[in-house]
């Protein structure tokens, strides 16, 4: 067979031939549907721009994105390749980045890993599916992006940018967990936007002046909900009793794009092994056939070892787990286990090595996050690989304990561990709204679900709880309960101010 | 499956400007004290390059606050890399700052951001609220630049100057002129039909006229709805376009004379920080204003002007007679710079010493200057402030009749910012 390239200068036609060929094998081998795609061609500047808005091609601008694209620029001077690959969105044709100073066989890489891998992870995750609107996220983003824009125009860059602060802060807890309100749809936020425009446009109907409409939301009839509202933004948009029209379309905004990216939050591990999984797969496959150069799959895993780096803890690189390191592992020893299982792996996974491996890869792909897929998938074999430990303890106390090693009498624990690490609510507090003093001072009431004693760092809580002020437009307050019931935090902030009613044991 | 390749390199987004933007912004209180900072330590010739650029935003109008972990209370975790553990072992933390054992990052170094602040954005906060004080008078200048400039509305124009909203609205108006009349009408109408359909249910001849009524009236309102579904959605009378002009822009002239004391009472110390005084000065003119004349003047004992790069190559002989330098300004500005139509500003450093016969002449001369002059910034060089020089005095008797002459103190490199700022600041 011919060479795919025979240069590292990449054209538009080697990657062509590229892509042709990583598709071909995908599509036999590994057969998980994709949608569309397209292989955007951009400058390394242009892409930490995008990388900034999460790989969307539109974003509103705001200073926030303007330190990270800083932090970012070193980052990428250092010569951190991962960037590369995580440019990538969730969208209906799915839209990824090739940049323009990387070599033909990084940017097959990149193809392998992000137009098939991550692709058919977003077509198929039941998150997605749940969650998200791919065939409408990028118009929704340049409507944001052109509506905030309107905004500062009108109203002043320092309004809307205390607006978004205040958002911005709320965003970990701007999203729906558990329950499930109407799927997101362009087609309803378009009739939704009409609707508004229509009612602006008779408002200023030079003919027929109209009497004022009444304001969209009339005055929340209860203090206290049926049950808590994990979305804290939503609440607020929806309820709050004398925000003007345009702050509460930004509150909108930040939120519908917080959901879109909340599954992406939830998936980040399993996504990113499948991922490389794929291009491993791929690019090997592409050596095999003696598509690629010597030189080229040497370079490839070069690249490759570089992204799957797992430090031990105790080295000064450590900087925690790896989203790419064990996920991977752990798909490769599915792999593993679905053709040479050994005894080990049928006592273990007796259900899952009878089966094709691609099938296994197939169903986590649809039906896993990344706490049901390790809890499911993590083999003993990939614990022992990486010698991995389970601990526990207060960090802030000068020891941890070991609970658990990689032994028979140890891998369970470990397992469970691990996945639970990636449970939602290990990632983000547990915060709730459970109603407003209605007939006082209108101060709405959030609470902290305490677990384990993880407590909140106070000084945070203070600034969100002003940032919830600016947004709710009365005051704000907290509280802390533990498993027992007691309240271990108490705080309100009003015009700005915390006053303190109950303060954390030292 | 389908794929497409995009070639977007060329396509100039540059979202990151309005991202750095708002970020410098937002910073700007830090990056001022930064610069600030840099200047007292570093050397002022070195102002603007790449390293004195280089910045650091770090501080609480970073930090993005959220509800978060503060690290206290049971965590579980997993690390990799076991090499000695058994369950039940304790594993020492070292608070002391290795990085070991933390399961998830902490916020710590990520609320900073390293920059490179570009020339112009250097400069901008350099010079933040500096400017020419009572820079007043403006002239038409015959070879000036015309501006273009908005001048209202027209009804004709090129497609490319179409003003969206007045046509759009225009033509909304219009077709609500049209249709509106025409609706009370069809609702009149119907409510009269709807009026003679109630009674007519009561009694049943064919022949009725109130039949035929209903009959006319339904042919009315047809006519009607055919009449409104007719206007048309735009007319392009509706147009409107936007109209410009070409107007002469009036230019702002301004011309500084740096006038500086060579003679060989001012020490190397000192010239070096008049040097850089007027490097400053220099530099701000060069990125505020687009129309401002400099002259360099040098003296000792004769004043002379000379070009730029010569005025930052000082020399030093012999003695020193002020008045020499602001004879040769006011002859300068005599020749080339009628008053009408200029603003004539005046930078003087020295040491404060002067022929004391000379003291006389100097100060008819510096009221001479005063008089043409919009403002007047003295800067004298002198580490024993408390006893006043010769030219201190003369001038302080003098500066109550003359608010327009600000003197100030230069002590050291350090005092070169400051005391430029405070000259050249606005209500400074």
């Amino acid at each position: 067979m011919m060479l795919l390239y025979d240069s590292e200068e990449w054209t538009a036609e080697r990657l062509q031939k590229a892509t042709d060929a990583i598709c071909r094998i995908y599509d036999k081998e590994i057969g998980i549907p994709y949608y569309p795609f397209q292989i955007r061609m951009i400058t390394s500047d242009q892409m930490m721009d995008t990388y900034i808005t999460h790989g969307l091609p539109f974003g509103y601008a705001h200073w926030s994105y303007g330190k990270r694209f800083a932090q970012l620029k070193r980052e990428y001077d250092r010569g951190s390749i991962r960037l590369a690959l995580e440019l990538v969105i969730n969208s209906d044709p799915c839209i990824l980045y090739c940049i323009e100073e990387n070599t033909t066989t990084a940017n097959a890489m990149v193809i392998a890993h992000a137009g098939c891998g991550h692709n058919a992870f977003f077509a198929n995750n039941y998150l997605f599916k749940q969650w998200t609107n791919p065939q409408g996220i990028v118009e929704y983003a340049a409507f944001a992006e052109r509506y905030i824009a309107a905004c500062e125009a009108e109203h002043g860059y320092n309004a809307v940018e205390k607006v978004l602060d205040a958002a911005h802060s709320l965003i970990p807890h701007g999203v729906h967990h558990y329950t499930h309100p109407k799927k997101f749809s362009l087609d309803d936020e378009r009739k939704r936007l009409h609707k508004r425009l229509a009612e602006q446009e008779r408002m200023h109907n030079v003919l027929m002046p109209q009497p004022m409409p009444p304001p969209e939301v009339s005055a929340p009839k209860k203090g206290t909900l049926d049950e808590p509202m994990e979305n804290v933004l939503y609440f607020i948009e929806k309820n709050a009793p004398m925000l003007p029209t345009w702050k509460r379309e930004i509150i909108r905004i930040v939120y519908v794009l917080a959901q879109y990216f909340y599954s992406q939050r939830l998936t980040k591990n399993i996504n990113e092994g499948f991922a490389t999984a794929v291009h491993y797969h791929v690019m090997g496959r592409l050596y095999e056939e003696k598509l690629i150069t010597d030189a080229s799959f040497e370079r490839f895993l070069r690249l490759h070892t570089n992204i799957i780096m797992q430090p031990d803890f105790d080295v000064p690189d450590f900087r925690g787990i790896n989203p790419y390191a064990v996920s991977f592992a752990t798909f490769q020893d599915i792999k593993r286990m679905c053709t040479n299982p050994t005894e080990e792996d049928r006592k273990w996974f007796s259900g899952m090595v009878k089966r094709p491996w691609k099938d296994v890869w197939k169903d986590a792909v649809e039906m896993c996050r990344d706490d049901s897929f390790f809890l499911h998938h993590l083999s003993p074999q990939t614990i022992r690989d990486y010698r991995l430990f389970s601990i526990i303890g207060d960090f802030t106390h000068d020891h941890v304990l070991v609970t658990a090693i990689h032994r028979d009498d140890g891998y369970q624990d470990v397992r469970r561990t691990f996945a639970e690490q990636y449970e939602p609510n290990r990632l983000v507090p547990l915060i709730e709204v459970t109603g407003f003093d209605v007939l006082g001072d209108r101060t709405i009431e959030m609470r902290h679900r305490e677990i384990g004693g993880r407590t909140l760092d106070e000084a945070d809580v203070v600034q969100t709880l002003a940032h919830a002020e600016t947004l709710w437009e009365f005051p704000a307050e907290l509280k802390a309960i533990n498993g027992a019931g007691d309240v271990t935090y108490h705080a309100r902030v009003m015009n700005g101010s915390p006053s303190y009613y109950v303060k954390y044991r030292q | 499956m389908g794929y497409t390749i995009l070639d977007q390199r060329h396509v100039a987004r540059g979202k990151h400007h309005s991202n750095r933007e708002r970020l410098l912004r937002r910073a700007r209180a830090i990056l001022d004290a930064q610069v600030r900072d840099q200047l007292k330590k570093q050397d002022i010739t070195h102002i603007g390059s790449a390293d004195s650029r280089r910045i650091t935003i770090r501080g609480s109008s970073m930090h993005e606050p959220t509800f978060r972990h503060s690290g206290r209370g049971v965590f579980e975790g997993i690390l990799p890399g076991n090499k000695q553990f058994n369950p039940g072992d304790k594993i020492p933390i070292d608070h002391g700052g290795g990085s070991g054992g933390k399961e998830g990052s902490l916020e710590g170094d990520e609320d900073g951001a390293d920059l490179v602040l570009t020339e112009e954005e250097y400069d901008d906060i350099l010079f933040d609220g500096c400017e020419l004080p009572d820079l007043v008078k403006k002239r038409v200048a015959v070879m000036t630049n015309m501006e273009r400039v908005r001048a209202g509305i027209a009804r004709e124009g090129p497609y490319t100057k179409i003003h969206i909203p007045r046509s759009l609205g225009n033509a909304m108006v219009r077709r609500k002129a049209a249709t509106i009349p025409r609706e009370k009408k069809i609702k009149a109408l119907a409510a009269e039909r709807e009026a003679l359909i109630q009674a007519l249910d009561e009694q049943a001849p064919a022949g009725d006229p109130r039949r035929m009524r209903i009959a006319e009236i339904e042919e009315e309102i047809a006519r009607l709805r055919k009449r409104i579904n007719a206007v048309p959605f735009f007319d392009p009378l509706d147009l409107r376009f936007k109209r410009t002009s070409l107007e002469p822009k009036p230019v702002v002239n301004a011309v500084m004379f740096c006038l500086l004391d060579v003679s060989a009472s001012i020490g190397d110390e000192e010239i070096e920080i008049a040097i850089l005084f007027f490097l400053m000065l220099y530099r701000f003119l060069n990125r505020k204003y687009e129309h401002v004349e400099v002259r360099f003047l040098q003296h000792t004992t004769e004043a002379v002007e000379v070009t730029q790069t010569d005025f930052f190559k000082h020399r030093r002989t012999g003695g020193t007679v002020v008045s020499t330098a602001y004879d040769l300004m006011l002859r300068i500005v005599k020749e080339h710079y009628p008053l009408d139509e200029w603003n004539i500003y005046a930078s003087q450093c020295s040491d404060g010493e002067n022929a004391l016969d000379d003291m006389e002449l100097a100060m008819e001369r510096i009221v001479d200057v005063l008089d043409v002059t919009q403002y007047v910034a003295y800067a004298e060089i002198n580490k024993r402030p408390e006893i006043a020089s010769a030219l201190w005095k003369g001038m302080s008797a003098i500066a109550p009749e003359y608010p327009h002459l600000a003197m100030r103190h230069l002590r050291t490199k350090a005092d070169i910012y400051p005391v430029f700022r405070e000259l050249f600041t606005k209500g400074g």
